[in-house]
Parts: C-alpha cells; structure tokens; sequence
C-alpha cells in the first residue's frame, strides 16, 4: 500500500500485509471481496476485476491465497465438489479495516491538499 | 496448461492443484495469465508458502561454495601468475594462488565432513572415502604436485557421492556429473606424463586439468549442500 507522509500504519497493518512485496495490493482486493462473504477462486477473481478494473491472473490470485492463508487472515472452507471457498477472519477483519482506514486518511490527506492548492 | 501448474513446488501442489486446476477449466488462461502463473511458480519457488517436508538447514554449505569460489579465483590467478624461465624453457608461477588454494581445499573438506555425517550408519565404505579426501584435501593444497595425494581427494570425493546417493541424500543425476568430473581428470593425470605439453612444462594446463573439473564437482557439491536434504532420508 502506497503511504503517504504522517499518515501511520498501525501495528497489526504492518505486520499482515507489510511483507507482502507484490501481492500487497491483489491482497487487499481480495480480502474486499471476502468482507461480503465466502468465495471461491474464480468468483474472487471475477469480483477483484468488477472492483479494480483490471483482472487478476491465476497464479498472483494464488500466490496472495497462499500468503493470506499462511498468515491467517482468511482461512479455507471445506470444498465445493473441486471448489474451495475461503472467508475473512477475524484477525483479516481488523487488518482490512486497518488498510482502509489508513487509505481513508490517505485520500482525506490528498484531497485537502488538493483542495488548498484549487482555493 | 498442466506442465505450468507442474512448475509450482510438490507441497504447494498438494494444497492448492485441485481448486487451481478448477479455476482455469472455468477461465482457460490468456497468454498473460500463464506468463502470472510461472511467475507465481517462481514466487512460490523463492519464498515458498506452503511449507513441505521438513529440510535441514545447512549452513556449512556456504562454506563449500566459498571454497569453489576461492579455487575459482586461484584458478584464475595461476593461469595469469607471472611467465618464469628456467634452464628447462618457459613456465608460469602460480604460487600466488597458493593461499586460495589452501583456504579452498579447506573449506570444501568442512564440507565433505557435512555430508560424511549425513551418512548413515552401515554406510561404512562412502564414510572412510569421505575421510580419506577430507584428510587428502588440505594436504594436496599443501603439495599440489604429488598427483597420488589429489587422486586420493578425487577418488574419495567420488566414493562419497556413490555413497550418498545410495543413501538417497543426493539425487542421481549429481552421481552421474560427479563421475564425468573425477573420472576424466584422473583419466588426465595417469596420461599426463605421456601428453606432449607435459613436456613444455606449462603449469597453467597442468593445473587447468586438475582444478578446472574439481571446481565443477564442488560447484555440485556446494549446490546440493545448501539445498539441504529431507530428514527421512538422513536415518
């Protein structure tokens, strides 16, 4: 996640998605799309692109699964026939609201300043 | 599509072909998406996720690779050592190369040592051929021109590898590059007196035959020790 200048991450945000290199960003798409619900796979990668814009390919929607996973933020239910659907967790819960809360500051920031440069 | 999925790791796989193989049936996958999914392969490669069987860490092999780094150098430093004359014709000296040589041959024995006690038990004829090289090596970076002792070091090498791949701690195809790199450099050495640059004392080809294979066997040597191996097959 992009960050801008005296806008701080809190400790949790840091320690879950921190790490994440290129998968920060599909990452946080992905745990939006669970804060609906449970899904699957191919309805995550359908929702990411119905919300970015852009599609997310099989193997970065995976590898963001596997670290989210790993890390517990989402967490895989039983199958589906061969479809596996995941849910947030808890801990993916406080982490999300973190991002975003931190995306919210982000854009007030941006926006005020934007504001200020207009008047 | 399924050789991409195959470049992912077995433990990888094993938690995630199934529903993975299920999405791209559902969404057969761009040229884009398989370029994703070999870089995902990658990523899962270089920092695996789904952890696999339990692997020993090993940081003596770093010492190996040192070492084949050092003899690389020393290599490089005897073929370029400066041109000397003597009643018999022309030679290069690589004395210079001696203290790399020495520091190499020594790190590469902490490394055999490594691989000597990953061997089990019964395993008692690859143990002492991994002795005598451990104990062959620095002597022969100490009197690089008695040919015996570096036959010693290569043979020892040699019987170590056989004997670590029976133990199914190396796989084949590192028995198989081990033998082509100990068996013509021996093959040299017995020829050597009979070669005709022999004669022309250029010490740089003499040495180029010796270590030049030798780097290569420790470059798989020092490769497959940072690998690590399964605890299963170290019983």
């Amino acid at each position: 996640m992009i960050r801008p200048a005296g806008v701080q991450p809190s400790r949790d945000d840091d320690r879950a998605l921190g790490d994440l290199g290129r998968f920060a960003e599909p990452s946080l798409y992905i745990l939006v799309s669970l804060a609906e619900g449970p899904r699957h796979g191919y309805a995550i990668m359908i929702d990411v692109e119905a919300i970015s814009g852009s599609p997310m390919g099989p193997g970065t929607l995976y590898g963001a699964l596997a670290r989210l996973e790993r890390r517990g933020l989402i967490e895989a239910l039983e199958p589906d026939e061969r479809r596996r659907p995941y849910r947030l967790t808890a801990l993916g819960a406080t982490t999300l609201a973190a991002q975003l809360d931190g995306l919210r500051s982000f854009t007030r920031t941006g926006l005020a300043r934007l504001q200020g440069r207009t008047s | 599509m399924s050789r991409l999925v195959g470049l992912y790791p077995g433990p990888w796989r094993e938690r995630y072909e199934a529903e993975f193989r299920e999405l791209i049936a559902e969404r057969p996958p761009t040229f884009a998406d398989r370029i994703d999914i070999a870089r995902g392969a990658l990523d899962e490669r270089l920092r695996p996720q789904v952890p696999g069987p339990e692997r020993t860490p090993d940081r003596v092999g770093f010492g190996p690779l040192v070492g084949f780094a050092l003899l690389a150098g020393a290599v490089l430093i005897m073929a370029n050592g400066p041109v000397r004359y003597d009643e018999y014709g022309m030679y290069r000296d690589g004395a210079l190369a001696l203290p790399l040589v020495i520091i190499s041959l020594i790190l590469l024995s902490i490394g055999l040592h490594r691989v000597v006690n990953r061997l089990p038990a019964e395993a008692t004829v690859p143990r002492a051929a991994g002795w005598a090289a451990i104990i062959a090596g620095p002597i022969w970076a100490l009197m690089p021109w008695v040919m015996p002792i570096g036959l010693v070091f290569l043979v020892g090498v040699l019987g170590l590898a056989v004997g670590a791949r029976t133990a199914r701690i190396w796989p084949a195809w590192s028995e198989v590059v081990l033998v082509a790199a100990l068996v013509v450099p021996a093959g040299l050495f017995l020829a050597l007196p009979f070669l005709p640059w022999y004669t022309m004392r250029v010490l740089e080809v003499n040495l180029l035959i010796v270590v030049g294979p030798m780097s290569l066997v420790w470059l798989v040597v020092g490769g497959l020790l940072l690998r690590g191996s399964p605890r299963a097959a170290m019983t």
